[in-house]
């Protein structure tokens, strides 16, 4: 969580009602505004503004509720436990350095892929790269240039979990999943030469160990 | 494929001196010192399966590059582009997971047997070769540990439906095999020797064991011609 995010969920939590508002949803029911608004006797302002940006922050999940007569949004909350984690970091984190670590593992496995020589893996592997490209260049160019701390870092991370989860299955499918663990751990690993600190200070290399 | 069956290997001169070739589904070990022309003779049994008999080949490179395997096969005409395409004949690069893996790692016979359990069925081959045990020996702090592996591993390939050539290189010209215990758990046994008569270099080849076949025992002339490998089945080497 970064500072920005830190900071509204502490303004939201110290409200007279939050805690109330949290014990009724506890037990993960889905509920709308007016439904905590009648259980707490609290207006239904209040509880729709807590609950609007409580989901903002990924506490609660939402979901529309359509009637006959009007829609409106239900929430759930995500966990029954609470966990602010605040990134103290200088400045922001090294979104530069660490899409240079990920499409360095990329590339490497790619290299692996050819190298290697098994039929149609490296056209697999690159085909898994092709694929939502233009989302993916979108995604990635949208970190660096909004350059916006631990949560472009946390999405970053996201984006290139999933790559290597789709790496890891092409792999497993022909040659097992030990000897494709072992090859895309290499991938990373020398990918991590010369960035070492970055790569353990930030948690990049655990993504690539799904 | 029966287990009478055979499987040749192309090589001029050799399948005469074991009743046609290597049983099918068994586990073949081909040893002797480097340059005795190992690999060379692997490469045949693959490549001749794959081109010559219909029967796909794996190859799995462990020490050498496989670039430089693929500069042998042009040496010595076979051509295998067509092969790779259809994938009847594959090349894999397993050194490859060696060098990129944590320092001191090598492929060791769990991964080798995780990989083939997969990839054998998946592409359908029919002839394994491995090349090179001594590769995967140092995985291993202890023969012991290696010999314990080696024989489950030797337990799981006769499992599968494939028939196998293990390499494996005698550093001591007096040790037939690298760690001595190679040829007990093999099925066959073919040593390629090197030795130096009167200033030059001679290649020989003996058959010293072979399970369900009337083999041959004798220590035969071997040439390397631009045509590959041909055993002077004829000939004695006294």
């Amino acid at each position: 969580m970064d500072e920005g995010s830190f900071s509204q969920a502490v303004s939201l939590l110290s409200g007279e009602h939050s805690l109330s508002i949290l014990r009724y949803l506890a037990p993960g029911e889905w509920r709308i505004a007016s439904d905590v608004s009648r259980a707490l006797h609290i207006h239904t302002t209040t509880a729709s503004k807590f609950l609007g940006g409580m989901h903002a922050l990924g506490f609660l999940d939402r979901r529309l509720r359509k009637s006959k007569t009007r829609s409106a949004f239900e929430f759930r909350i995500a966990a029954p436990r609470i966990t602010l984690d605040l990134e103290l970091m200088d400045g922001p984190a090294p979104l530069r350095e660490a899409l240079d670590y990920y499409l360095e593992y990329v590339s490497n496995v790619l290299a692996s892929g050819r190298r290697l020589g098994w039929p149609g893996i490296a056209e697999k592997l690159e085909a898994r790269v092709e694929k939502n490209r233009n989302a993916s260049k979108g995604a990635l160019f949208g970190q660096v240039l909004r350059d916006d701390g631990a949560r472009g870092m946390e999405e970053l991370r996201a984006l290139f979990r999933g790559i290597h989860g789709e790496f890891l299955q092409i792999t497993s499918a022909s040659m097992g999943t030990d000897t494709a663990r072992k090859l895309l751990g290499g991938a990373a690993d020398e990918a991590r030469k010369g960035r070492e600190e970055i790569v353990d200070r930030y948690g990049l290399r655990k993504v690539l160990e799904g | 494929m029966t287990m009478d069956e055979r499987l040749p290997t192309g090589i001029e001169g050799f399948d005469l001196l074991v009743q046609g070739g290597f049983p099918a589904h068994t586990v073949n070990l081909v040893a002797g010192p480097a340059g005795s022309g190992k690999s060379l003779f692997a490469l045949h049994f693959a490549y001749n399966g794959a081109r010559r008999f219909g029967e796909a080949a794996m190859y799995l490179v462990l020490e050498e590059t496989k670039a430089s395997l693929m500069r042998v096969m042009r040496t010595f005409g076979m051509g295998y582009e067509d092969l790779e395409r259809s994938e009847r004949l594959l090349m894999i690069d397993l050194g490859e997971l060696r060098v990129a893996g944590p320092e001191g790692s090598a492929v060791g016979f769990r991964e080798l047997q995780d990989f083939l359990a997969s990839s054998l069925k998946a592409a359908r081959v029919r002839r394994l070769v491995i090349d090179s045990l001594s590769a995967v020996g140092l995985h291993y702090a202890t023969s012991g540990e290696y010999r314990e592996r080696l024989f489950a591993f030797s337990r799981f390939l006769r499992a599968q439906d494939v028939t196998t050539v293990l390499i494996t290189e005698s550093a001591d010209p007096h040790d037939l095999t690298g760690h001595g215990v190679e040829q007990f758990i093999a099925d066959s046994f073919v040593h390629l020797g090197l030795e130096e008569v009167k200033g030059e270099l001679r290649r020989t080849l003996t058959v010293r064991k072979m399970r369900f076949t009337k083999h041959d025992t004798t220590k035969h002339p071997m040439y390397i011609t631009p045509a590959g490998l041909t055993i002077a089945s004829d000939e004695k080497v006294v």
